[in-house]
């Protein structure tokens, strides 16, 4: 601004002095003013860009919280309001400035602005020529715009849906996680082949590698995902494992039996011809080779005995070695057989072989579990259910057939020609009486009418065949 | 170069008002042709006047010439015109007693070249005209001759009756400023000429101002300050004649040259001129975009075929580029 006084003039400025002063001082008040809604609008424009970009960032961070709390509710892990607007505030702000970074090349100066006035109120360009000093600033009109509006739909809508959706994640109701539910019962036939384990092992009935192995294939089993416990695999392999141990005790059970059986017939006729004791010890050396070749080897200190007996020398023993040994086996033999099944009542084993089982099983058992599971034929306690129970079948189904269905007697049908008979060819034979009307009768003189006819009469004597008539009249007696 | 002061303008746009109402004495009803035409003079550009015979082009360009004093020659151009019909041949003369050729200057040395019907001449004539309309000189036997300043032409073509006739290559199209399309007159105007027109006369015209004068007229058109805003919108507009650049452009097969932006600065700002402004701006343009444009973009033939004219591209592109640079974001509208 130029100096209104300088040292050569006299105290009091010109009058031209002066106008040229207060004209100057208008220009630059409504340059001031220009500039000043040229930032407003550039403020605004601004504004309207970070709210563009924000409504991104703020749509996510809604859609995430929402799933936060939803997974916390699920959780049971809730935690005081104010703990989510903290974090809640604390990523919006970050989110806001990252957009304030990343819209900022949008943003618009007051120079851009002014053009936007000057292009919306037609201005001539009168402002871009005004701050270039070529032409003097327009005076300011009642009212300046820009031509630009809030588009309300889009600016609400984001922060709209955020809102809603945390809302949402509150008010929905959601099931809560509880602890029993993650973990769930492994299948009962590896505790009790364990429990098997563990005896044998206490006991020191057979080699402890054998016992080792199947333990490691249980817990190669219980090293799977627990969801995939009862999975098909899971149950087979189960089965498998169960069934090889069980046939692997039986064969080292027949085996001790054998050589035992073997040892008695010695011990008790000593003076048997050379051939029999030769028989007798060939059984017994074939019963300790099975001993040795089986996957469950007796405990190392049978095994040891065994193996020092010369099969052929065997007649040579004193009675009391003889018998000794003979002890030492059979109590091995019967240590393996479980309790349940040396006092028959053996645990349910494989479900079809229950099914198919026609209850003269020695092991005569129910069905062991704790469920509802129905009573098998052949036992006296209702079954209790649980993953082994025994299962709940139609006694037609399968098996022996009921003895109270009152049906004819089947008897087989013998054929000449036998390329027209088939497989099971059976003539049902039935004893049954006459369906005669016993009903009273009377005399009727000749030409008289029996049947009035009324009603229903003829239909129900003519049309309905014995049986429907015999419905109908037991329904109505 | 200082820019034009509001006095000076001021001044000017005087002169300016003369000549219109000067013109629009000439030929009525033609108030926006007359003053696209003074705009193109103005802005030191050659124009296109295309329309029906007896609309008053020739009669257009006469009243120009005698309002500004200027000098003017007339050439009807026909298929055996020559191109040294028009630029002037070498005569052999005798010279200080030596026979020698001596120049003959044509009709293109004059300040108003009325090209009459210039797509009836061939191309090889029609391009003679190439150097005298950019260079403003001519060049015969190698030797080069300046045409005197300042110098127009004013070339018309006639829409029909096109057999015969020669289209004007791009190139020369591109180097007229305008291309100003004549359109009948109404009822009133025509019962306005037949009252105060007599057929086969002069009209009297009288001189608005000498030629000095028009020439520092025409200084001050290059005066005017073209904000940057503005200079802005017009390279935005050319590219957005290019195909690919806006959705108008699908239209169109060649965009505009950059000596169409250089021809819509310069027009936009003898129209602030005319209209007592110091400076150019964003209406000066539009006002002029598609007198400048309509030539110089090449219509594509699905385009033709849909019945879309270059006006109809340019004006969806006029309609289609903002004066701002600036977007504007999607959280806001224009009302």
């Amino acid at each position: 601004m130029r100096k209104l006084f300088s040292a050569h003039d006299s105290p009091f400025p010109s009058s031209k002095k002066l106008l040229s002063f207060l004209a100057m001082s208008k220009e630059t008040a409504t340059q001031q003013l220009w500039i000043a809604q040229a930032r407003r609008v550039a403020r605004k424009v601004n504004f309207a860009w970070w709210l563009q970009g924000f409504s991104a960032p703020l749509l996510l961070t809604g859609l995430l919280g929402t799933v936060a709390i939803l997974l916390l509710r699920r959780h049971d892990a809730l935690r005081p309001l104010w703990h989510y607007g903290s974090a809640l505030a604390a990523v919006l702000v970050i989110a806001a400035l990252v957009t304030w970074w990343l819209m900022r090349r949008h943003f618009e100066s007051p120079e851009q602005a002014l053009v936007r006035i000057e292009a919306s109120m037609r201005l001539r360009s009168a402002l871009s020529a005004a701050q270039a000093g070529v032409a003097p600033w327009p005076a300011l009109p009642a009212e300046i715009h820009a031509g630009i509006g809030w588009h309300w739909q889009r600016v609400v809508f984001a922060p709209l849906a955020a809102l809603l959706l945390l809302s949402a994640s509150f008010l929905i109701p959601i099931q809560k996680l509880q602890a029993n539910q993650q973990a769930p019962d492994e299948p009962q036939a590896w505790a009790s082949t364990e429990a098997e384990l563990n005896k044998l092992d206490e006991e020191k009935i057979v080699d402890e590698e054998y016992i080792e192995e199947v333990r490691k294939k249980i817990e190669d089993l219980r090293a799977e995902d627990p969801q995939d416990w009862f999975s098909h695999s899971s149950l087979e392999a189960t089965d498998n494992m169960r069934k090889e141990h069980k046939a692997e005790k039986q064969k080292l059970e027949r085996a001790m039996n054998q050589a035992a059986k073997a040892l008695e017939s010695l011990q008790k006729n000593p003076q048997m011809s050379e051939p029999e004791k030769a028989r007798l010890a060939n059984e017994f050396d074939q019963a300790v080779e099975s001993m040795k070749n089986g996957a469950m080897k007796p405990n190392p200190g049978l095994m040891e005995k065994l193996n020092g007996l010369n099969p052929e020398k065997l007649g040579q023993l004193t009675p009391e070695q003889m018998q000794q040994l003979k002890q030492n086996i059979q109590q091995n033999a019967e240590k393996l057989q479980s309790p349940s099944e040396a006092e028959g009542e053996g645990e349910g084993e494989d479900w079809t072989d229950e099914l198919l089982a026609d209850g003269t099983h020695p092991g005569d058992k129910p069905g062991q579990g704790n469920g509802e599971g129905e009573e098998q034929e052949g036992g006296d306690k209702p079954g209790n259910g649980g993953v082994s129970r025994g299962p709940g079948h139609d006694p037609n189904l399968l098996g022996k057939a009921s003895k109270e269905l009152n049906t004819g007697k089947d008897q087989a049908l013998q054929s000449r020609d036998l390329s027209k008979a088939l497989p099971g060819d059976l003539l049902e034979l039935q004893d049954g009486k006459h369906d005669i009307d016993t009903s009273a009768s009377k005399v009727s003189g000749g030409g008289d009418v029996a049947d009035t006819g009324k009603g229903g009469d003829r239909v129900w004597k003519e049309s309905l065949d014995p049986n429907e008539q015999k419905a109908l009249k037991k329904f109505f007696d | 170069m200082s820019h034009a002061t509001e006095t000076e303008v001021a001044d000017a746009a005087k002169h300016i008002r003369s000549l219109s109402q000067s013109l629009n004495q000439v030929l009525f009803g033609q108030e926006e042709l007359v003053d696209l035409v003074i705009t193109g003079v103005l802005a030191r550009g050659h124009i296109l006047l295309e329309g029906l015979p007896g609309l008053g082009k020739t009669e257009l360009v006469k009243g120009l010439s005698r309002s500004l004093l200027l000098d003017t020659k007339r050439v009807q151009f026909t298929p055996d015109l020559l191109p040294g019909d028009i630029t002037g041949n070498p005569v052999l003369q005798e010279v200080n007693g030596n026979r020698e050729f001596v120049f003959q200057p044509g009709p293109l040395f004059t300040n108003i070249l009325l090209a009459d019907e210039i797509n009836r001449a061939s191309p090889k004539t029609q391009s003679a005209l190439l150097e005298a309309m950019q260079e403003r000189r001519v060049t015969v036997l190698g030797k080069t001759h300046s045409l005197p300043a300042p110098f127009f032409v004013l070339a018309t073509q006639n829409p029909i009756e096109l057999e015969g006739t020669y289209p004007l290559p791009e190139a020369q199209l591109d180097r007229f400023l305008f291309k100003l399309e004549v359109t009948r007159n109404n009822v009133a105007t025509l019962e306005r000429i037949v009252s105060q027109r007599e057929l086969g006369t002069d009209l009297a015209v009288e001189p608005i101002m000498s030629i000095e004068t028009f020439t520092s007229v025409l200084d001050l058109v290059r005066r005017i300050y073209l904000p940057q805003p503005v200079a802005n919108y017009i390279a935005r507009l050319v590219d957005a004649t290019h195909p690919g650049q806006s959705t108008a452009a699908r239209g169109i097969r060649y965009g505009a040259s950059p000596r169409a932006a250089l021809s819509l600065a310069s027009a936009a700002k003898a129209r602030a001129l005319i209209h007592e402004r110091p400076h150019a701006s964003f209406e000066d343009v539009r006002f002029v975009a598609a007198a400048v444009l309509r030539h110089r973009i090449v219509v594509e033939y699905n385009a033709r075929i849909e019945g879309l004219t270059a006006n109809d591209l340019v004006r969806s592109i006029l309609d289609e580029v903002p004066f701002q640079s600036q977007a504007t974001p999607r959280t806001m509208v224009n009302p």
